[in-house]
């Protein structure tokens, strides 16, 4: 499409404050319950990312990153049970195939490897929630903005 | 061949057989639809068979047994169609050919297409017949580049074999693209891609023709929707190729018809060996080599897997 | 007027001229594929032994995607932003007589509707075409069996042969002279014009004869067989129609995000089988025998009922780019022998 004029506007704005913008797919049972308890226990994390709760780290479609990247999200990260943990007894082993294979592909494609991060985040650990975003946000930090996947 | 696809049609065991016919010019070949045992003489074998014609067994076999003449490679499509629980085995008739590789039409760029008269296999290559006399174009110009990095000597699967297997000697790696890629940088690397994607004019050419592309409907083209618009920006065409990517991983079987029908002469394959190699490499599984297995991203194994957070 | 001719030397300082004053749009090649795409000199074009073009010229006067306006909402008021206009005027050079033959087709299409489509009659006033005879016809080209413009070139400025050394330049349009004013061009001697008429003999030597397809479409059979053979083959992929010159159906589809949007329009085609799809789930053309007929019917039949021209300039990009070599040479040749036997 002809660049769009709002889409210019866009981005015109953010390149004088730029923050990095994250968007984060977090299992129901885990780690958004993480994130949950990171809030009550009052643990500071950067504000950064926008959280999209989902039933499950294997429901995360790999469309769902690759339409992120697409949009200009400059970092994605991905969340879910530990390993044996699932509440679906094995969705999140069916994520570790895709998202490994995604994670390779999205590399070859040409995004930087430190935009996209994925981990197992249990209900328990809110400290670990704070932790991953605060050193994920500061990764994308430095890997700057995203230029988006048709810049050439 | 056709003398099987005679028998087969006139025993009735099959409704229909599929194969090459004579195309439009003697470089072409089309795919067609025998259904009388007297229409067999019309199936060719020669180097412009280039279909995979797989892609129509889905369709044939819902209306009754089907014959469908394959080469080694498009015979891992129907591997993958069993695997997926679209066809059935005994739905098909297999009659596959043993091929020393098929033409890429690109090669011909130095002869005059208009002049052709015949395209025929050589011990050398492709022996091609002009009005001015007969040209033998060497194997490693007049082949299809997937024939250069062929290592199936015949049918992984199949009801009725014809020829002989044949000697495979790769003469260029199936990864020679991608490791070409590879070496860039990730920002060189988008760039690549954008501007291969910015010529993208979404025909869906490369969807048509996939024998691994049989959504009933396809994320593309759902009516009102915001999710792959239908834009032919750089961002929605990078969208539906890598997202057409994912949903073929595990299951392309590399037969390389995207890249042949793109009109626009995009690299498809260079991501789809991407998809294979690393499949290979993570799952050690390989599309079109077992019906039995379960789909490669519809299972997992336990201790096998690597983890994507343990870096 | 006066056919004039430049040494392939002085190609370049010309060109440098016309992109001083114009947007100049050429013949690029791009990874092995040629495309027209916008150029600074003659150094990036791919004018040489080119055999056909990709694409053709459609997607500079129907883009492939087209924004119409974008809009903001505030409460109950929406502002409407129309798109930029592009203010240069340009140039297509090397352009092939088959190309801008469809523009006349496209011309009488958009011309029978109201309103205007202003965007398409702006672009075709402000583009110039100079254009190059096809030297080395490729074996997909037809053009000689639906129109004669191969030689009497039509919605062109400039029509240019190449002579090897030497371009043999026909200026068409005043337009034209002046756009040959802006090189170092000499009259064409009787040389000249001998080695043109020689090089157009050669090339139509390799074409077919003039077919009358304009009278032999209308017995075209409704329900001939060959229908049900195409839609066997057909994949119903879009290949043939987007790379169609005459071609020229688009969809309208929004994007909106939130308060703002845009409405754009981008290429669609009687090929796929959403394109007759109706809100109610009824649809018209719902197999592929109904939709590989719809393209033939209506390049030949309806654009002769409808436009006393043919739709189809024969430029062949159908026959090479389709994935499994259906070629409307044949089939036309099918429907016209039952039609004689008629």
């Amino acid at each position: 499409m002809k660049t769009n004029n709002l889409k210019a506007e866009e981005t015109q704005q953010e390149k004088e404050i730029w923050e990095p913008r994250i968007i984060g797919f977090l299992c129901n049972w885990c780690t958004y319950a993480g994130a949950d308890l990171a809030g009550s226990s009052r643990l500071k994390y950067p504000p950064n990312i926008r959280v999209v709760r989902v039933p499950c780290s294997g429901r995360v479609n790999p469309q769902l990153i690759i339409k992120a990247f697409e949009r200009g999200f400059d970092g994605v990260l991905v969340s879910g049970c530990h390993p044996g943990d699932c509440h679906y007894s094995k969705g999140n082993y069916f994520a570790r195939r895709r998202i490994m294979l995604l994670k390779q592909m999205l590399e070859y494609m040409g995004i930087e490897p430190e935009r996209f991060h994925f981990d197992w985040i249990s209900a328990a650990e809110g400290q670990k929630f704070a932790e991953v975003v605060e050193q994920f946000t500061e990764q994308v930090r430095k890997a700057g903005p995203f230029k988006g996947v048709g810049a050439r | 061949m056709r003398q099987k696809a005679k028998e087969l049609l006139e025993s009735g065991e099959v409704k229909v057989v599929i194969g090459y016919g004579q195309g439009s010019a003697p470089f072409k070949s089309t795919p067609i639809f025998i259904e009388k045992p007297e229409d067999a003489h019309k199936l060719i074998w020669n180097p412009t068979c280039v279909n995979n014609l797989t892609v129509y067994l889905r369709d044939a076999c819902r209306q009754g047994k089907a014959a469908i003449v394959v080469k080694p490679c498009d015979a891992r499509s129907i591997i993958e169609l069993i695997r997926e629980n679209q066809i059935e085995r005994d739905d098909v008739v297999i009659l596959a050919m043993s091929c020393p590789g098929v033409l890429n039409l690109d090669a011909l760029a130095e002869i005059d297409l208009a002049d052709v008269k015949s395209v025929e296999w050589h011990q050398n290559g492709i022996a091609i017949k002009t009005n001015a006399g007969e040209t033998i174009i060497p194997s490693e110009k007049a082949f299809a580049s997937k024939c250069l990095s062929c290592e199936l000597a015949e049918s992984p699967i199949a009801d009725e074999k014809f020829g002989e297997p044949i000697e495979r000697h790769p003469i260029r790696s199936k990864y020679a693209d991608i490791e070409e890629l590879e070496k860039m940088l990730p920002e060189e690397r988008r760039a690549y891609w954008a501007r291969q994607f910015a010529r993208c004019i979404r025909c869906y050419a490369c969807r048509s023709v996939c024998p691994g592309c049989y959504c009933k409907e396809c994320f593309t083209d759902k009516p009102c929707q915001l999710w792959v618009l239908r834009s032919t920006d750089v961002e929605s065409n990078w969208f539906f190729h890598f997202s057409r990517a994912m949903h073929t991983a595990g299951r392309c079987i590399a037969c390389g018809e995207c890249e042949r029908v793109c009109p626009m002469g995009i690299p498809l394959m260079r991501l789809n060996q991407k998809m294979r190699k690393e499949v290979r490499e993570m799952f050690g599984e390989e599309a079109g080599t077992n019906p039995e297995a379960p789909p490669t991203l519809g299972t997992f194994d336990l201790k096998k897997d690597p983890d994507p957070c343990s870096e | 007027m006066e056919a004039k001719v430049i040494l392939k030397q002085d190609l370049a300082a010309w060109i440098d001229a016309l992109v001083k004053q114009y947007e100049v749009i050429a013949p690029v090649t791009e990874d092995g594929v040629v495309v027209f795409r916008p150029v600074s000199g003659l150094s990036e074009m791919a004018i040489e032994g080119m055999v056909g073009p990709a694409k053709s010229l459609r997607e500079h006067f129907t883009p492939p995607t087209e924004t119409l306006f974008d809009y903001k909402l505030e409460d109950l008021s929406a502002e409407v932003i129309p798109p930029e206009n592009e203010e240069r005027h340009r140039v297509i050079f090397g352009a092939r007589a088959c190309d801008a033959a469809a523009l006349l087709y496209v011309d009488a299409v958009y011309s029978n509707v109201e309103p205007i489509d202003t965007a398409y009659f702006m672009r075709r006033e402000k583009t110039y075409l100079v254009g190059l005879f096809c030297d080395k016809p490729a074996w997909s080209c037809f053009c000689t069996e639906v129109g004669d413009f191969l030689t009497n070139p039509v919605a062109m400025d400039v029509y240019l042969t190449d002579l090897g050394n030497r371009y043999y330049a026909e200026p068409l349009t005043p337009k034209g002279e002046e756009l040959i004013g802006l090189g170092n061009f000499r009259p064409a001697d009787e040389n000249d014009k001998a080695a043109n008429e020689e090089i157009r003999r050669k090339a139509l030597e390799r074409l077919p004869k003039r077919a009358e397809h304009e009278t032999a479409c209308l017995s075209y059979d409704w329900d001939h067989p060959v229908w049900i053979e195409l839609a066997k083959k057909c994949l119903s992929c879009g290949a043939c129609a987007f790379l169609c010159p005459t071609c020229h159906c688009f969809d309208i589809q929004e994007h909106p995000k939130l308060k703002k949007g845009s409405r754009y329009r981008c290429w669609d085609t009687c090929q796929f089988e959403k394109f007759t799809l109706m809100a109610s789930g009824h649809n018209p053309r719902e197999t592929r025998k109904e939709r590989t007929r719809q393209r033939v019917f209506h390049k030949f039949k309806y654009s002769q009922e409808r436009y006393c021209m043919l739709g189809c300039v024969g430029c062949g990009r159908c026959i090479a780019a389709c994935p499994v070599n259906i070629d409307i040479r044949k089939v036309l040749e099918e429907l016209e022998k039952t039609a004689v036997a008629k």
